[in-house]
């Protein structure tokens, strides 16, 4: 009785990678999904007396006084220049004005307790725009505050 | 007697990834949370005024820090709602720690009244801390 021969069959080596792919891709679709609009943030600084400084003494300073007040449901566009009333954009010509005679000029600003905090951050982005850096945010007490609804 | 014939079979070959998978979830899991820790102080519920002229936040002091201001005026430190009394507490901490000259970034939200900003930069001045810096967002659209 003659042998037969051994057959020795060797399939084609692979690697299973279609399951893989399967989670590579919903990977990238959860991260796609989940992926928040990145907001650029944006810093605005106030000076605040520092401990210990010298007080300025004797300074030819001009002094520049923005009231941030609120006066009614549509006064975010009004601020008061020493006491007269200006709308956002002629106020900002005024800045921008007083920014090129002199860049120095100190600016304090008169919050009223009831102004919206976006009305005061649209102001110290204008003096941001401008270069005025000499800020100060003082107060008002005699303002009584009420809180919105 | 006819000896019965040897078969010899070869499994195929195959790299077994499911280990590698399961890894691979791992680390994405952990890379996940420790990235939601770090963006934690950021409070969802404050929505930033814009300033398109700000100065643009390109490197943060890593001893900075922010105290939210929600609309409602509840302030938040690290997400923890916090009083007045316990954010001072903290200040004076964080001064004895690193010094006075740490920035104090107040992230107002655009609709909170002035008066709950006001009542931050008060403790603020309070504990001799005087770098403060309001955040807003780089936007020219919305408000």
């Amino acid at each position: 009785m003659g042998r037969k021969k051994r057959k020795f069959e060797i399939k084609d080596a692979e690697v299973p990678i279609s399951a893989m792919i399967d989670v590579v891709f919903l990977l990238l679709v959860y991260f796609i999904v989940s992926q928040k609009p990145i907001i650029e943030d944006a810093l605005l600084p106030i000076d605040l007396p520092a401990p210990g400084a010298p007080a300025k003494q004797n300074q030819a300073v001009q002094l520049f006084k923005i009231d941030v007040a609120k006066l009614s449901r549509d006064s975010d566009n009004i601020y008061h220049v020493n006491n007269q009333p200006y709308y956002f954009n002629d106020l900002k010509a005024l800045l921008k004005q007083r920014a090129e005679t002199n860049p120095d000029t100190s600016i304090i600003i008169n919050c009223d307790p009831n102004a919206k905090h976006k009305k005061l951050i649209r102001l110290l982005d204008v003096c941001s725009e401008y270069g005025l850096t000499k800020l100060n945010l003082v107060n008002d007490a005699t303002v009584r505050f009420v809180k919105d609804n | 007697m006819a000896r019965s014939r040897r078969k010899f079979t070869m499994a195929e070959a195959a790299v077994p990834i499911s280990a590698m998978i399961d890894i691979v979830f791992l680390l994405i899991i952990f890379f996940v949370t420790t990235a939601a820790m770090e963006k934690e102080i950021d409070d969802e519920k404050v929505v930033l005024a814009n300033a398109p002229h700000g100065k643009p936040v390109t490197k943060k002091d890593p001893r900075a820090v922010t105290i939210n201001v929600r609309p409602d005026g509840t302030t938040t430190m690290g997400m923890l709602p916090m009083t007045m009394p316990v954010i001072s507490q903290q200040l004076l901490a964080a001064a004895s720690k690193w010094g006075s000259d740490i920035p104090i970034i107040i992230r107002g939200d655009h609709n909170a009244q002035h008066y709950y900003i006001k009542q931050v930069m008060d403790a603020v001045t309070a504990t001799k801390l005087y770098r403060v810096k309001f955040n807003a967002a780089i936007d020219d659209g919305g408000n």
